[in-house]
């Protein structure tokens, strides 16, 4: 890659151990996985861009999640996007024994497709990525009220859904 | 929320090998910056000339096919507030997106696109010499034709003009796009770029007006106004305070976009501005 003012090893480097991560977290957005890669390609080559700067940022990670998570809600901006990925969410009645760990990730990615985008976005980066509600706001660009708010929709919708999902409530009061 | 995580890490436990190739990434980035720098600083041009110069049979051509290059006739240029400069045409560098065939709030306009882009462009050049202040220049994209104008992209189903804002030193691009208003619009900030940051405002007889401002870490700033009208158009229009440099590079050029929401709303409210004249 000569004559590229960029420090292009350094952008191979961070994007090389970061790769799989954004893949899931994208796949956990969008639901399939050939999306997710469009996604994250699109993330990619947006974060090359700006590696010069972003490289130069403190936590470069944020940025890539943020860029990831713009392309998306752009993506589904788009009209030809706006189609449901799910026309219903398949049946999951009872807590079986020996729960079928298809059948969970089925039920989880459907249940994602009935939330609107950002709340969505919202349980993804507050419980797959682990971020906090003011990193979630940060990276959302709303506020921590927002974060909140939206978490706790997002959980009443499952509630009642997913096995072992407590009560808002419960929620509530964990998030403070 | 042990269970919520839990189940998010499972279903996203098992991944499929990946499509993306960093290396290729890289290389199309790179092709990109050098088609850009080709396509901007004009050089494009003056190669299709000379390729044209040498090579007679394509004078007397058919008319080029879809992504192919469209020679300027050497009589196009600048002219009247409707008259187009003709413009390359570039090739996608990848698979193109679907045809849209998303309903619209009322039918689709019979105008033709070439007859609309020019009547788009009349207007625009009215709405920009009676709306930017006199101290900012507006530049199209175009090589060699000072003026923005529209171009259809049939694709997406929408008129597009982008130009280069310039004031003492200061840049910025502009951008206005037209389109049918899609059936399913809300008219709410939930199409905004950041809908955290949006307001809406009603107009009287002229729809709703979504402002938006949205921020970028490095400092670039984008406002952004979308005009609904009751006709069933939809006017966009943004500015920033970043370019791309030769290389593709975005550069902060200025320390805020050169024009305001205000004026943005008003360019997007020029009466011409719509599929429905």
């Amino acid at each position: 890659m000569a004559g590229l003012p960029l420090d292009v090893e350094g952008y191979r480097d961070f994007v090389g151990a970061r790769l799989e991560a954004l893949r899931r977290t994208a796949y956990l957005l969008c639901g399939d996985w050939h999306t997710a890669d469009d996604l994250v390609s699109a993330a990619l080559v947006k974060l090359l861009r700006h590696w010069r700067r972003v490289s130069a940022m403190e936590n470069p990670d944020a940025y890539v999640r943020r860029t990831l998570l713009r392309v998306w809600l752009d993506e589904r901006r788009r009209p030809w996007r706006r189609e449901a990925a799910w026309a219903e969410v398949p049946d999951r009645a009872a807590p079986a024994a020996g729960v079928d760990q298809v059948a969970d990730r089925l039920t989880i990615l459907a249940l994602l497709a009935e939330l609107p985008p950002r709340r969505r976005a919202v349980l993804v980066l507050r419980y797959f990525c682990d971020l906090s509600v003011e990193e979630t706001a940060r990276e959302m660009g709303c506020t921590p009220g927002t974060v909140k708010s939206q978490s706790a929709r997002a959980i009443e919708t499952l509630r009642g859904r997913l096995v072992g999902v407590p009560s808002l409530t419960q929620e509530v009061r964990t998030n403070g | 929320m042990d269970e919520i995580a839990r189940q998010l890490r499972t279903a996203a436990a098992v991944t499929p090998p990946t499509r993306i190739d960093v290396d290729l990434l890289i290389a199309a980035d790179r092709r990109r910056r050098q088609h850009r720098a080709w396509t901007l600083t004009g050089t494009g041009v003056a190669a299709v000339v000379a390729a044209v110069a040498v090579t007679p049979s394509l004078f007397g051509g058919a008319q080029a096919g879809r992504g192919e290059m469209v020679l300027p006739p050497v009589a196009s240029g600048g002219g009247s507030a409707v008259a187009l400069c003709q413009m390359v045409a570039p090739s996608a560098s990848g698979p193109e997106p679907p045809f849209q065939t998303y309903d619209t709030v009322r039918s689709r306009p019979v105008e033709s696109p070439q007859q609309a882009e020019g009547r788009l462009t009349g207007a625009l050049h009215a709405a920009v010499d009676a709306v930017v202040p006199t101290d900012v220049r507006v530049v199209g994209m175009v090589p060699e034709c000072d003026r923005p104008q529209f171009a259809y992209h049939a694709r997406y189903r929408e008129y597009t003009s982008i130009a280069v804002l310039s004031r003492a030193g200061l840049r910025g691009h502009l951008t206005v796009v037209v389109r049918p208003t899609p059936a399913d619009a809300r008219g709410d900030c939930s199409e905004a770029p950041d809908s955290a940051e949006c307001e809406l405002r009603p107009l009287p007889g002229d729809g709703v007006v979504l402002l938006s401002t949205s921020t970028d870490p490095g400092g670039g700033v984008q406002r952004w106004v979308q005009l609904q009208r009751p006709d069933g158009t939809s006017v966009t229009v943004t500015a920033d305070n970043m370019i791309s440099a030769e290389d593709g590079t975005p550069e902060l050029t200025a320390p805020e976009p050169l024009l305001t929401s205000q004026e943005l709303v008003e360019l997007a409210r020029a009466p011409g501005l719509t599929l429905y004249p």
